[in-house]
């Protein structure tokens, strides 16, 4: 009689247990979507919101620092938003995320290497390089890698699944 | 007993309605005025919303470059292709709700169109051109 509950009893606990999304215990997958009103708001108004776990502290730090020649483009804050950011980017950047993609992230930057690029981490340059240019540079719809969510479906969630790629041409 | 019921529902509606967002356009306007601007008009907003200037790197940029000329359609940024919501108050009543977002902006996009911050003038006379178009 025992058997029957215990066993059963056991499965079930660590069933609950493993698919639970508390990363403490088990790493989750893809990257911590973005969970910030503000952080929506002010970074993601003129382009995709790119997740804190893609990058780490260091590289937010440096782009936040020069927020007047943004890539081309002025994006200046007050300070004081600019600390309000800050403080949500370096909390869960991927240097401090247990999120699988953002530990690959990490674990492909070498020693101190700052990218300021998202489409600049090798691991995500490696994930990209069979990608003729015809579906990105080359597409109208695309125009660039930077725009994640043109042709990942899920991006706004934080998965990067190629189950839910889809290639606009 | 029915409308001694009413009048306070009808109240508390009347209350939450006045809490949508106002438009701070008039707030602005006078604020501007007070620092000299004058005779601001929608149609000299409206000029130099299309003038173009050219910037560091030789590129020749305007308002229009992103947001487009008619200002009641949807604009697109020319890099992440994201579509910008018309800057016309009468078809985005989401806009000019905050004063601080406002001056953010024009700050922004003055100094990467223009080359410098817009004086209080062009401030004045381009809200115009929102508020009117």
């Amino acid at each position: 009689m025992k058997s029957i509950i215990i066993g059963p009893l056991y499965f079930f606990i660590f069933t609950s247990v493993a698919c639970t999304n508390d990363s403490r215990f088990f790493s989750s997958e893809g990257v911590k979507p973005v969970d910030n009103s503000f952080y929506q708001e002010e970074c993601g108004v003129c382009h995709f919101a790119y997740q804190s776990g893609l990058l780490p502290e260091r590289s937010w730090e440096k782009i936040l620092s020069g927020l007047e020649d943004h890539f081309g483009d002025n994006a200046e804050l007050d300070q004081d938003d600019i600390d309000i950011l800050f403080k949500y980017l370096s909390k869960n950047s991927a240097d401090k995320s247990n999120f699988k993609r953002s530990k690959k992230i990490m674990r492909s930057l070498r020693g101190n290497a700052t990218p300021i690029r998202v489409t600049k981490v090798p691991y995500i340059l490696d994930k990209h390089d069979e990608i003729p240019k015809k579906y990105i540079t080359d597409s109208s719809k695309v125009n660039s890698m930077s725009n994640c969510d043109s042709c990942h479906t899920t991006a706004d969630k934080g998965i990067f699944d190629d189950d839910f790629v889809i290639l606009p041409n | 007993m029915i409308i001694r019921l009413l009048i306070p529902v009808l109240f508390f509606f009347s209350t939450v309605a006045s809490l949508e967002a106002q438009s701070v356009i008039p707030e602005l306007l006078e604020k501007y005025r007070i620092e000299g601007a004058s005779s601001c008009m929608a149609e000299t907003g409206k000029t130099l919303w299309t003038k173009e200037f050219k910037s560091k790197d030789g590129s020749m940029r305007s308002c229009a470059s992103c947001h487009g000329v008619n200002i009641k359609e949807t604009g697109k940024h020319a890099k992440s292709m994201k579509l910008i919501e018309a800057m016309a108050q009468s078809v985005n009543k989401n806009r000019y709700t905050k004063v601080k977002k406002v001056e953010k902006w024009f700050k922004r996009n003055c100094k990467w169109t223009l080359g410098r911050i817009c004086s209080v003038q062009e401030k004045c006379d381009y809200l115009m051109f929102f508020k009117e178009s």
